[in-house]
């Protein structure tokens, strides 16, 4: 696969991991506060809400609201969690050695 | 693009999937626009920001099997450059996919290399056993063939051997048709047995590709 991709692909999970273990939270809600900091297509925020359900990292509760359909809400998993800061951790190291790497060769 | 036009597209993209995660997604983006607007935005506004309908649908697809295949932000072993000489951080969740480090890779290649001492010869002698047993077949059923040559030679006719050819034909016929399934056997045995035999050698890193 393309490893751009795979990248923005790694970093908005890595994202909606954090937001979710911030507080619950419902898809538009999500792709609000992801677009706040980083440019997404907001869209692909769906399938891949599906797929962390599917892995058991997240659960999903329905919220009535006055108006509009009802929320469907994201809740992280213990394990959500424990994945969500191997995760963490491995973007600090990740960003910290090509940070590195970066002033290294513009040293030069 | 309105709400109608992206749905419709995007419905168009995504009816391969089986129809409850089908269904979902679709709620999922028809509610997306429901909230969009009631925050005062346009259909073409919430159309835009949720991305092209093609490229979502193909994400969708990608994602259903892409599950359990994780985005690693470090494959362990390459972070000689930020972490000299450590064992680099054992925090991998998927214990199968870590590289083996290189003392148990050296024990894992030189068992692998005893194993094939006996195993290789054995594999070939398997496989010579079954070119005999089809070496027999298509003599089998070429003998009248050599009864003919007999007869040529001016060795006379004997109507036993004759007779006899006509039996090794069937036995010779029976045999080919048992060699099918025993190429096949062999073939897929050695094929496993070097596949296999190339995951260690990499030390397990069938995961990464």
């Amino acid at each position: 696969m393309d490893i751009s991709v795979q990248f923005k692909k790694g970093a908005l999970e890595l994202c909606v991991l954090v937001l979710i273990h911030e507080q619950d939270r419902y898809g538009y809600e999500l792709a609000q506060s992801v677009s706040e900091h980083i440019e997404v297509a907001e869209g692909a925020l769906y399938p891949l809400l599906r797929r962390l359900v599917n892995e058991g990292y997240c659960t999903t509760y329905l919220q009535e609201s006055s108006e509009g359909p009802p929320r469907k809400y994201y809740k992280l998993t213990a394990s959500g969690e424990t994945h969500m800061k191997v995760l963490v951790r491995e973007w600090r190291l990740f960003t910290a050695g090509v940070s590195k790497l970066i002033e290294k060769g513009s040293r030069i | 693009m309105n709400k109608e036009q992206f749905l419709m597209e995007l419905q168009g993209h995504l009816s391969v999937l089986p129809p409850e995660e089908y269904h979902e997604l679709m709620e999922d983006y028809e509610a997306h626009f429901a909230f969009g607007l009631q925050n005062g935005k346009t259909e073409q506004e919430i159309a835009r920001e949720l991305g092209d309908p093609y490229e979502l649908a193909q994400e969708a697809l990608r994602e259903r099997n892409t599950e359990n295949e994780h985005v690693y932000w470090s494959n362990p072993a390459d972070y000689s450059f930020s972490q000299p000489s450590s064992q680099a951080t054992p925090l991998s969740g998927l214990p199968a996919a870590k590289p083996r480090r290189s003392a148990a890779q050296t024990l894992a290649v030189s068992g692998l290399f005893l194993l094939n001492l006996v195993a290789v010869p054995l594999i070939f002698s398997f496989w010579a056993v079954v070119v005999c047993i089809a070496i027999a077949a298509a003599v089998s059923i070429l003998s009248p063939v050599l009864v003919g040559l007999d007869y040529a030679f001016g060795n006379g006719f004997f109507p036993a051997k004759a007779y006899a050819s006509l039996f090794m034909v069937g036995i010779g016929i029976l045999l080919g048709l048992g060699c099918k399934p025993l190429f096949k056997g062999m073939l897929s045995l050695s094929l496993s047995y070097k596949n296999w035999h190339k995951r260690i050698v990499r030390g397990g890193q069938q995961n990464e590709s």
